[in-house]
């Protein structure tokens, strides 16, 4: 039973890591209507700099970088908007989403090609002392890491779903040039919202390497598990990506903790989409009709 | 017959093109030295693996993201079938059975609904192989095998000049099925559900088993590439050179080549062979380098390399005619025109036209009046 609570609490932290990312996707998908597949990547170059650059290079307390990571993080998502993604949008759901294939190949080679293929050990602002809670563990990180995806989950939600903003990103996404004709300040809310979704890759990125010291492809892999929990609430819902990053993470850990055959959880992950697929029906409703 | 082949200017142009390039297929290996024909001969596997895309991608409008994982299945369950003595094309026709097999048990619960569904199973596939399929010792396992290189009707597979011309039949024979698929009924439908799947289902297209047919014909191509990538490299592969960045890589190739045109697989071959000596002199990553290409390409607004060139051919024969500019190409390929808010469409059918046919036509920006 201590076993089992141990993996819970295991599968709850790194799911709350999953969500993170989850939310990054939904949000850039509710303005942008594209699954970015670069969100792992991105978050995972912004870490990179975060370790090598503002902390090796710079010399910066830990904190000062965290915080200007999450500016490196907002501005990639803002440059891959403005140079990568927003240019070929109109071309076509296809086009754009193999532009952000090409994005993430990008990133994450690039963060090889400078850095190395290296797993440098991620320093967090928050202690690592362990909390004793029950018969396990949980490392300050660890709750902290939760308590600020509830904090920006709950933030974005009540952003999205009950201010003027959250309509006007829903207008953008539906139709921009009426958005613009209705006098909605359209590419500063396309720029913002990318923003938030770089922002919380990166924040992804440092939170999730520091509890496992990992290459640049982990985040990708991350990311895969994320879009699962997004596919749950078609892209399009927060709390159930939220909820269902949670379950993912636990689902994980405990096909991680009792069956010993390494990639069994990456098995049972992928089982349950074709699952979650399978019992989903086709959406006939008019918000959630995109062809990608 | 042939005398009106001859007088059809564009059909003889591209016969010509065709025969060259074939030629060249054929003789380079004769012209240059054994490390070379390695890299033709990974450019060959390459190009059957972009043509499966073009297929899937070009022709479909789904993304696979797990098309490294059906590679890697071809080369590990080919090399056990070659090590049991199987010859060559029943080994190829059993892999590629078995790769569109995999490929229904994850096309037919996400291509039944639209979106990117797909997109998100075959990288959830990629993930599971490389972590946990591939893995198994009784697929690879920790240690590589060997994997012979049989004699396939006569032809030596021993050097890689051997396997080179092997792959090119089979490349061949495969871009002439995707060929006929392409202008038959069939292509015509799939081209209607990648351009709108709405006005192909008001047409009464039943759109799901094409777009999964789609995929298995994909998938059994790109495990078929795979054979031969085990049979080149003589050992298996580790897992982590089928995983999910290689399919992100393999996606660069027709993207690059030209996403919607047969040539494009070709080309998308090429430039691997090109590329990887380029990347070796300069010290940069191929992954790298593709990307960047493929963002470049992604931006220019054309359909690839091949489209490019089909675009500033056109624009030079209509310079010269001395006809109306048009700007041809893009992605998805558009002819654009004026026109006084009345459009005319002219569509000359040559040869007979078979009841039932499908005739692909598309209109944009056009507001219809209620």
């Amino acid at each position: 039973m201590t076993r089992f609570l141990g993996y819970v609490v295991a599968g709850l932290a790194n799911g709350t890591i999953y969500a993170l990312v989850a939310l990054g996707v939904v949000v850039i998908y509710r303005i942008s209507r594209v699954v970015n597949l670069a969100q792992g990547a991105m978050g995972v170059f912004a870490t990179f700099c975060f370790y090598y650059v503002f902390i090796g290079d710079w010399g910066l307390p830990v904190a000062a970088a965290f915080v200007l990571t999450l500016f490196v993080g907002a501005g990639l998502g803002v440059g891959v908007e403005r140079a990568f993604v927003g240019p070929v949008r109109k071309r076509g759901t296809l086009v754009t989403l193999v532009m952000t294939v090409g994005v993430l190949l990008l990133l994450t080679e690039a963060t090889v090609q400078i850095w190395g293929p290296n797993t440098p050990p991620i320093p967090s602002i928050f202690p690592d002392n362990a909390i004793r809670f029950g018969g396990t563990g949980v490392t300050a990180h660890q709750f902290a890491t939760a308590a600020s995806v509830l904090l920006l989950a709950g933030g974005l939600f009540y952003l999205l779903n009950r201010t003027r903003y959250g309509t006007a990103i829903e207008s953008i996404a539906e139709d921009p040039g009426a958005a613009r004709i209705v006098g909605l300040p359209v590419r500063r809310i396309v720029t913002a919202t990318w923003a938030i979704g770089g922002a919380s890759a990166a924040l992804a990125g440092m939170l999730y390497i520091h509890l496992n010291t990992l290459d640049q492809i982990s985040l990708t892999f991350v990311l895969i598990f994320s879009l699962v929990a997004a596919v749950l609430g078609g892209f399009n819902s927060l709390p159930v990506a939220v909820l269902g990053s949670l379950g993912v993470g636990v689902t994980f850990s405990l096909a991680q903790g009792y069956v010993k055959t390494p990639g069994f959880a990456e098995l049972v992950v992928f089982l349950a989409l074709l699952v979650v697929l399978l019992l989903r029906q086709q959406q006939t409703s008019l918000e959630t009709v995109a062809e990608f | 017959m042939l005398r009106s082949f001859w007088e059809d200017s564009a059909k003889r142009n591209r016969a010509i093109v065709l025969v060259l390039v074939a030629a060249a297929a054929l003789v380079w290996p004769l012209l240059t030295s054994k490390t070379i024909h390695f890299y033709g001969a990974l450019s060959a596997i390459y190009a059957l693996v972009a043509l499966s895309l073009v297929i899937l991608a070009g022709w479909t409008g789904q993304i696979s993201l797990g098309h490294a994982a059906f590679l890697g299945f071809g080369t590990y369950i080919g090399q056990k079938l070659l090590t049991a003595g199987v010859p060559v094309p029943i080994a190829v026709l059993a892999v590629a059975a078995f790769g569109a097999v995999i490929s229904l048990a994850l096309g037919i619960p996400s291509l039944r609904l639209r979106g990117v569904y797909l997109t998100i199973v075959t990288l959830a596939f990629g993930a599971a192989c490389q972590r946990y399929f591939f893995q198994l010792e009784s697929v690879r396992g920790f240690r590589s095998h060997t994997v012979p290189r049989p004699s396939v009707f006569g032809i030596s597979t021993a050097s890689d000049k051997g396997l080179y011309y092997v792959v090119l039949v089979v490349f061949a024979i495969a871009i002439f099925m995707a060929w006929n698929l392409r202008r038959s009924d069939t292509g015509r439908t799939l081209f209607a559900i990648r351009d709108s799947e709405e006005a192909a289902q008001a047409l009464a297209v039943h759109i799901a088993p094409y777009k999964i047919g789609a995929f298995a014909l994909s998938a059994a191509l790109a495990t078929t590439a795979g054979l031969f990538y085990g049979m080149l490299y003589g050992a298996t592969p580790g897992p982590d050179q089928f995983g999910i960045l290689q399919s992100f890589f393999l996606l660069a190739l027709p993207v690059v080549g030209g996403l919607e045109s047969l040539w494009g697989a070709v080309v998308g071959g090429a430039f691997l062979a090109t590329a990887q000596p380029l990347v070796n002199v300069f010290h940069i990553r191929l992954f790298l380098a593709s990307s960047v290409a493929l963002i470049l390409v992604a931006l220019s607004g054309y359909d690839g390399v091949t489209g490019m060139i089909a675009a500033l051919y056109r624009s030079v024969r209509d310079a010269l005619v001395g006809r109306e500019r048009v700007r041809y190409g893009s992605f998805v390929p558009e002819a654009e025109a004026e026109t006084n808010g009345k459009a005319h469409v002219h569509v000359k059918v040559l040869g007979e036209a078979v009841p039932g046919s499908v005739l692909r036509l598309r209109v944009h920006g056009a507001e219809v009046e209620q």
